[in-house]
């Protein structure tokens, strides 16, 4: 019998009998011993703990594997994720004892034998901090434990003082290879399960397939299977894995992100039809799955073309699909649609979005098609009696100016950055002789310090 | 009996041939929307062709002139105009609003130099796009270009290669070459104030057309974007028109002036 902490407190011993304790506590409550339902409980236990890693794994019995390689800097380092996870699973209702450490046996040990409750090791203490525990802590056999007992080593301490060879030569090779994997002298291998996908579809090929057009035809029915499922659940993928098991034992994983979530077969199976340059079929495929990583609810499209409008609804379908289609290929470094943001200086008047917007308004005032990435500057111009730029230089020519309109007085948003507050820009056009019209502005409104300091660029050409 | 085969392979491709002049003209042609250029093209700028334009003097790197020219032409279609350009190299889209091309319709890709070619290739073979615009930093090989102009054709897209480098451009596959210059417009005198036309004045030279000849224009347009009102009818009445050059009316739809060098001139007006 065990019991858990209020029982504990009342003076029951874990072992009692059940009528023993019945006595001492009258009302207590007990349950039979179910290891199907406690192994079913952990598991789903170890679901949920993949909050904090994606590797986990069943420690049968009583424990999980949690591999934080890479996740502990997510909270802030080892011993504070330690106590992220104790308080996250206190608030379930359990009590844990936990221990992270380089080996997993190590962890094993000290997790159930430890002095502390949360314990974090490092590498270079491994060996001191193992020592004192009981060589129960090596997930021996009872057997091998109690033989152990009997010749009084009952430390690691003493297990790792006795010869190796003796050691293997009468316990057998077990006690040894325990105490490798806890110091780490020895790789452990260690299962740890794929997270449960709500959506797969897998074939399990006769024969290995290596040629383009195989391959398309798996893609086709996988993602005809896939589609029919999440259209039975009202889902649309966002995310999905074509995964390529390989005669060699190798897997390929190819991951497709969508710009909104999609189950019609045609379009999963253009966007998987993208990559297929990427797959490298090796010696043969033998198996092909599809999970879908990320599902969304997907609102139903009603059929269009009885409406009118429905036209231009096509025409910008046609570009969405190209977008979301290109995003998904390797190399290219954006794909974006070009948008107006309310920040008044021209660099800095447009942003990428993901989709079209319909909320532009062309400007009032002249612009150029095509401005430098950073304005040039350069030496400032003779100023004729208007204020106006008489001459400048230009890649160590001297342009001089026929015409000129201006000023286009610009003020900086310091409602979004407070370094442009009261910053001014003067912006003009001037054409020069050959007839080019250059967009030149001014730092500042020529006056006042506050404004600018004065230099004078080439932002543009018009 | 041999030749079987071959001769059917033979009506194949004269039948596609053909099946190209079957279509409308607005189907064969864009519309540069300035008459004369319109006419000497006979019909505008071929669809499914790739075309070439190069800027002038200053403009050699950035290439205002060219893509507002480009941004004119396809504010006057429908379809999505598909943008590719190196990192960082996206034109000013307050600009081209002017020119009347909306947002919208307007996907931009950026992609690294190296892979340019390939990726307008794979534009150029996707469905329902009606023009795709390309920012080059370096000149194509014969062989890219080559590649370039019959995937345009396979699709019926049309291609726009704009030249930003200053380097010399080899001969290409490409229908038409051009340069899109400045031109001095006269200048208003108001005063003391010398204040710009608003007609923006530009010099269009064909440098090769596939079948035709070289030829030169230049150009005075209306600076005021389609959508908005005639500013120039308004400033007809104003002050400020009254030292503006006679030459200036009737500039709406691009008259033509003189040209001064080149194979052929076209002289207007």
């Amino acid at each position: 019998m065990s019991a858990n902490e209020a029982a504990l407190l009342c003076g029951i011993q874990p072992g009692q009998m059940l009528a023993m304790a019945r006595s001492l506590v009258p009302d207590l409550a007990s349950e039979p011993v179910a290891p199907e339902r406690d192994a079913q409980a952990l598991r789903r236990l170890a679901e949920w703990c993949r909050r904090f890693s994606p590797l986990v794994a069943v420690d049968a019995a009583d424990g999980l594997w949690i591999d934080t390689t890479g996740c502990a800097h997510l909270f802030g380092g080892e011993s504070a994720m330690l106590v992220a996870m104790e308080a996250a699973l206190a608030s379930h209702g359990h009590q844990i004892r936990a221990a992270i450490a380089n080996t997993a046996g190590a962890a094993h040990a000290l997790a159930r034998f430890g002095s502390e409750t949360l314990t974090v090791l490092s590498g270079e203490h491994l060996v001191q901090a193992l020592d004192p525990l009981p060589i129960a802590a090596l997930r021996l056999t009872r057997e091998e434990n109690d033989r152990l007992h009997g010749l009084g080593i009952t430390r690691i301490a003493d297990l790792r003082a006795v010869p190796r060879a003796a050691l293997t030569r009468r316990f057998g090779v077990e006690p040894a290879r325990q105490l490798d994997y806890a110091l780490g002298r020895q790789k452990e291998p260690l299962r740890f399960d794929h997270p449960v996908v709500a959506l797969q579809a897998t074939r399990h090929l006769l024969e290995p397939i290596g040629t383009a057009e195989s391959i398309m035809q798996v893609m086709q029915v996988l993602t005809q299977e896939i589609a029919s499922l999440l259209q039975k659940k009202g889902l649309g993928a966002r995310r999905f894995d074509l995964v390529c098991h390989r005669v060699d034992d190798m897997t390929q994983a190819t991951r497709i992100g969508t710009s909104a979530p999609i189950n019609d077969p045609e379009r999963l199976y253009r966007l998987l039809q993208e990559r297929i340059e990427t797959i490298d079929p090796g010696f043969g495929i033998e198996r092909m799955s599809l999970h879908v990583e990320q599902a969304e609810r997907c609102v139903p499209v009603p059929a269009a073309g009885d409406l009118a409008g429905s036209g231009q609804e096509e025409k910008t379908q046609v570009l969405d699909l190209l977008a979301e289609r290109l995003r998904n290929r390797a190399g290219l470094h954006a794909v974006y649609y070009l948008g107006e943001s309310d920040a008044p200086f021209p660099e800095a008047a447009q942003q990428r979005l993901a989709a079209p917007s319909d909320m532009n308004t062309p400007s009032l005032w002249p612009r150029p098609t095509r401005v430098f990435t950073q304005p040039c500057p350069i030496v400032p111009p003779d100023l004729a009696e208007d204020f106006s730029p008489k001459r400048f230089r230009w890649y160590g020519k001297t342009l001089s100016v026929c015409g000129a309109d201006g000023p286009e007085r610009l003020h900086g948003a310091w409602w979004q950055n407070p370094l442009q507050a009261g910053a001014i820009r003067d912006y003009w056009i001037v054409e020069v002789e050959s007839g080019e019209r250059f967009w030149l502005f001014r730092n500042g409104d020529g006056v006042h310090r506050w404004s600018g300091d004065g230099a004078w660029f080439v932002h543009g050409l018009f | 009996m041999k030749d079987r085969p071959g001769m059917a392979m033979l009506r194949d491709r004269v039948a596609r041939i053909e099946q190209r002049y079957h279509k409308p003209l607005a189907a064969l042609y864009l519309k540069t929307g300035l008459p004369l250029v319109d006419e000497a093209l006979k019909g505008g700028l071929r669809r499914g062709a790739i075309h070439e334009f190069m800027g002038e003097g200053h403009d050699q790197m950035l290439c205002a002139r060219p893509t507002q020219f480009v941004a004119k032409i396809l504010a006057q279609v429908t379809g999505p105009v598909i943008w590719v350009m190196p990192p960082d190299g996206a034109p000013l889209l307050a600009g081209l609003q002017q020119t009347g091309l909306s947002a919208e319709r307007l996907l931009c890709i950026e992609v690294h130099p190296a892979r340019m070619a390939a990726t307008i290739e794979d534009v150029l073979r996707s469905q329902g796009v009606a023009a795709v615009v390309a920012d080059l930093s370096t000149p194509l090989s014969l062989t890219a270009s080559r590649r370039l102009a019959l995937a345009a054709e396979t699709s019926g897209v049309t291609g726009f290669l704009l030249h930003r480098h200053q380097q010399f451009v080899p001969p290409s596959a490409c229908w038409t070459r051009w340069r899109v210059g400045a031109v001095a417009s006269p200048p208003i005198r108001m005063g003391q104030r010398a204040l710009l036309s608003l007609a923006e004045n530009f010099s269009l030279a064909l440098l090769r057309h596939r079948g035709g000849d070289a030829l030169n224009w230049r150009i005075g347009t209306d600076h005021v974007p389609p959508s908005s009102f005639s500013l120039a009818a308004i400033l007809a009445h104003d002050a400020l028109a009254q030292g503006a050059p006679a030459a200036r009316s009737g500039l709406a739809a691009g008259s033509v002036w003189p040209g001064k060098a080149g194979a052929e001139n076209r002289v207007c007006q």
